[in-house]
């Protein structure tokens, strides 16, 4: 089946050199203490101060047009930053929706004024956007959603709820997916709008959920006569579902659906050439093994979607043997170097094995779960 | 994927698509050489792959010999193409010139000192090939002789394939000519080649097993649907089509470091993967088969036989995780160093405060 198989596809020394400039920068950052290593640091670790640094060094939409801010550079080029800053274990979650989607959603779908708008506020890292997907009674499927924006002078009004959105407290904006015409048996996926939503708007109502850790990451947002200019609508008015899948292949390919317990395995093979542990580094190898395969799909599904291909299939793939992956690194680790994971732990390695073990269920949910991937790729494979 | 690889990919497949049959494979098992298919095979040229035409070989490189490896394991073909194409590569190397003959190489560990009778293990096809190329330790180097397979006796063996791995006893193994390679460097050159070459070999089974596997879940029905409609057999078709992605992605890549120095690493994590996963196909097949499949009539067990027994050879995952963990211990670079080829610089503790 030819959509199984991936290129190979090696970097030039340009792209390596650059690998190493974006490397002894967060190493240098990382010496200064601007920031610890954490597991799963996309979705869990943010700062404004890092994401600015990250911004001024051109390494935030990367990709973007220099018109705009951008370095108009490859989407290797963003692979490569991406793959330093999770293996770092940096915090970027604060600007990650808006490099990853929001960004790219206006470039392609924007006006010109929401990119003059946005694009440069994204590119410096000051620019921060949520997802607003989910609501109480809609999660895998979403296309139930309830949502409504009802027409008005000059924009819409918008009333329901939305919930689990990561950083919403620390988000500038959400682009909020919801039903712009009334639900249409017959067209399930018709009726719906993205719609830019100004968290500091009126009838706006962030809620913070505790996450299981006890944190503070995703949110409940009440959405109460929230009045929407007619120029904060994304691309076409009832297009909204097909145009939040344009990029899902992106979404499911990337790193970070491969290296979130990254820090995690680094560390505990320090740990095992430290105590000349062969039996350890053996287990532990059989994890590098899995991981350097996935790269390499990962990385071959990269240099498909720079040409512009296909590869719906294998992106939903990478996806669920990745995040079962980053499961399962912890699992295996902690059975080589027992010791009492905890979040506050001053040791690193016990420390980034709690952050494993406690944020490890929701890799298998969150951007889809394994349940709805699986169907998927099985029908998918059925009418190859 | 170069021209010349995708022409000749598509002309092996061709020729094992009309010979590896089924019922090719069944007389095979039944002790019946397959002697046209490997004449053709031969004919073709492929069996000379990867060798210089000044030599006698038809050229190609190693990326167009493991692209042939896995159409040889989508067929499932009872014939040792590995191994004799490594051998004729070998030939050309030390003697300068090949003549394409049935043969394979065999590593025996006892030193030349030791008296007759020799006793060959494992020999693959052994009842079939011409002559074995035996290379053995002779003082600080390795040396070789080439025997005739008649003149020695031989014991069938068989791997869960049906693969012959017979045992040959010799007492005379001829006249020996030394290398200018280790004796372990010329094993381990040879374990690295037949390693990836099963990688190879069982990319391309597996891609049968989920082609079988999605072609009955469309026939079969139960509950008034086809197999495929249910959840839980769609989640068995996504582990296969998984793996069948990874491991074409994993023979890819390591091909193309073959046999650069990078090649080892890449080949030991190849081989892990590869015999760690073949069982997740092979199970998730079986499942979705469920009676027919454990039957000798259905030829499932054809491409999950060659799984199981491939998956052990040329090292499973104990043997190329022992390789890697010596390699971690023994260098400074992180995982991720190796990993992205590329060092990172060195950042003194202390100059950046
Ligand atoms: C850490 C984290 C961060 C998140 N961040 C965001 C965010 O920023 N924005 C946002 O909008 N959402 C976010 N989500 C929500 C996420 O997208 C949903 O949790 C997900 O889509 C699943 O929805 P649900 O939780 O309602 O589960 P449900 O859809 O109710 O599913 C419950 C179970 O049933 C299974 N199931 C459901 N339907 C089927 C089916 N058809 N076939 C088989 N099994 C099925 C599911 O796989 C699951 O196992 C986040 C989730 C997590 C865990």
């Amino acid at each position: 089946m030819r959509q199984l198989q991936l290129p190979v596809f090696k970097f030039t020394e340009e792209q390596k050199e650059f690998r190493k400039k974006v490397r002894s920068f967060l190493q240098a950052e990382k010496q200064k203490g601007t920031f610890d290593t954490h597991a799963d640091s996309w979705l869990s670790a943010y700062s404004e101060e890092f994401s600015k640094k990250i911004g001024a060094q051109g390494w935030i939409g990367i990709t973007f047009p220099g018109k705009y801010g951008g370095q108009a550079r490859s989407s290797i080029d963003r692979y490569i930053v991406t793959e330093e800053l999770l293996a770092f274990g940096a915090p970027v979650a604060s600007h990650w929706f808006a490099d990853r989607q929001s960004g790219p959603l206006l470039l392609k779908f924007g006006t010109e004024e929401q990119k003059e708008f946005f694009i440069p506020k994204i590119v410096k890292g000051e620019c921060y956007f949520s997802i607003g997907l989910s609501e109480p009674n809609s999660g895998s499927d979403l296309a139930s959603l309830k949502t409504t924006a009802e027409r008005v002078d000059g924009g819409w009004i918008v009333n329901g709820m939305k919930t689990w959105t990561s950083g919403a407290h620390h988000s500038h904006y959400m682009i909020t997916l919801c039903r712009t015409s009334p639900q249409d048996p017959k067209n399930r996926h018709g009726g719906m709008s993205q719609l830019i939503i100004d968290l500091k708007s009126d009838g706006v109502t962030i809620r913070p959920i505790q996450f299981l850790t006890g944190e503070h990451h995703f949110n409940e947002i009440f959405l109460e006569n929230v009045f929407v200019p007619d120029n904060r609508v994304v691309g076409e008015v009832g297009n909204g579902w097909a145009q939040g899948l344009t990029e899902l292949a992106f979404e499911r390919s990337g790193p970070e659906r491969i290296l979130s317990t990254f820090p995690l395995l680094e560390e505990a093979i320090r740990l095992l050439k430290e105590k000349k542990d062969h039996r350890g580094l053996m287990d532990a190898s059989k994890l590098v093994s899995r991981m350097w395969s996935l790269r390499n799909m990962s990385i071959g599904i990269a240099a498909l979607l720079e040409e512009k291909k296909d590869v719906n299939l294998a992106a939903a793939l990478v996806k669920d043997l990745g995040n079962s992956f980053e499961q399962h690194v912890a699992e295996v680790i902690r059975l080589l170097l027992p010791a009492v994971p905890s979040k506050n732990a001053e040791d690193e390695y016990a420390r980034l094995l709690a952050e494993s073990i406690l944020h490890g269920p929701g890799f298998t949910i969150r951007g889809g779960t394994t349940e709805i991937l699986r169907g998927i790729v099985g029908k998918g494979v059925i009418s190859a | 994927m170069s021209e010349m690889k995708s022409f000749i990919e598509d002309a092996a497949g061709k020729i094992l698509k009309d010979l590896s049959t089924k019922e090719q494979r069944e007389r095979f098992e039944e002790g019946e050489w397959a002697s046209s298919l490997w004449k053709t095979i031969q004919e073709s040229g492929l069996t000379l792959l990867g060798i210089e035409e000044e030599k006698g070989g038809v050229g190609g490189d190693y990326e167009d010999v493991f692209a042939i490896l896995r159409v040889v394991g989508k067929y499932a073909a009872p014939i040792p193409l590995a191994e004799v194409i490594y051998a004729n590569q070998f030939l050309a190397t030390h003697d300068g010139e090949v003549e394409d003959k049935l043969r394979v190489v065999h590593f025996t560990e006892e030193s030349s000192m030791i008296q007759s009778p020799y006793k060959l293990i494992h020999v693959p096809y052994g009842r079939y090939v011409d002559e074995v190329v035996v290379i053995r330790q002779e003082d600080q180097q390795a040396s070789y002789s080439i025997v005739d397979v008649l003149t020695g006796e031989i014991e069938k063996n068989a791997n869960l394939a049906a693969e012959p791995r017979d045992n040959l006893t010799f007492l005379n193994l001829g006249e020996t000519k030394k290398l200018d390679l280790s004796f372990k460097e010329a094993l381990e050159n040879y374990t690295k080649f037949l390693a990836l070459s099963r990688v190879a070999m069982m990319t391309g089974a597996m891609e049968s097993v989920l082609a079988l596997s999605t072609f009955y879940a469309k026939e079969r029905h139960q509950f008034g649907r086809p197999l495929h409609r249910f959840q839980a057999i769609q989640h068995h078709l996504t582990a296969m089509a998984g793996e069948v992605a990874a491991a074409y992605s994993t023979l890819s890549v390591a091909s193309s470091f073959y046999p650069s120095d990078l090649g080892k690493e890449q080949i030991a994590m190849a081989k892990i993967e590869l015999s760690a996963n073949a069982n997740v196909v092979a199970k998730a097949a079986h499942q979705l088969h469920a009676g027919i499949g454990m039957t000798y009539e259905h030829e499932l067990h054809h491409f999950t036989r060659r799984l199981w027994s491939w998956r052990e050879e040329a090292g499973n995952e104990t043997y190329w995780a022992d390789q890697l963990a010596s390699l971690y211990q023994a260098r400074e670079e992180t995982i991720w160093e190796s990993i992205t080829h590329v060092k990172g610089e060195e950042t003194h503790a202390g100059s950046t405060v």
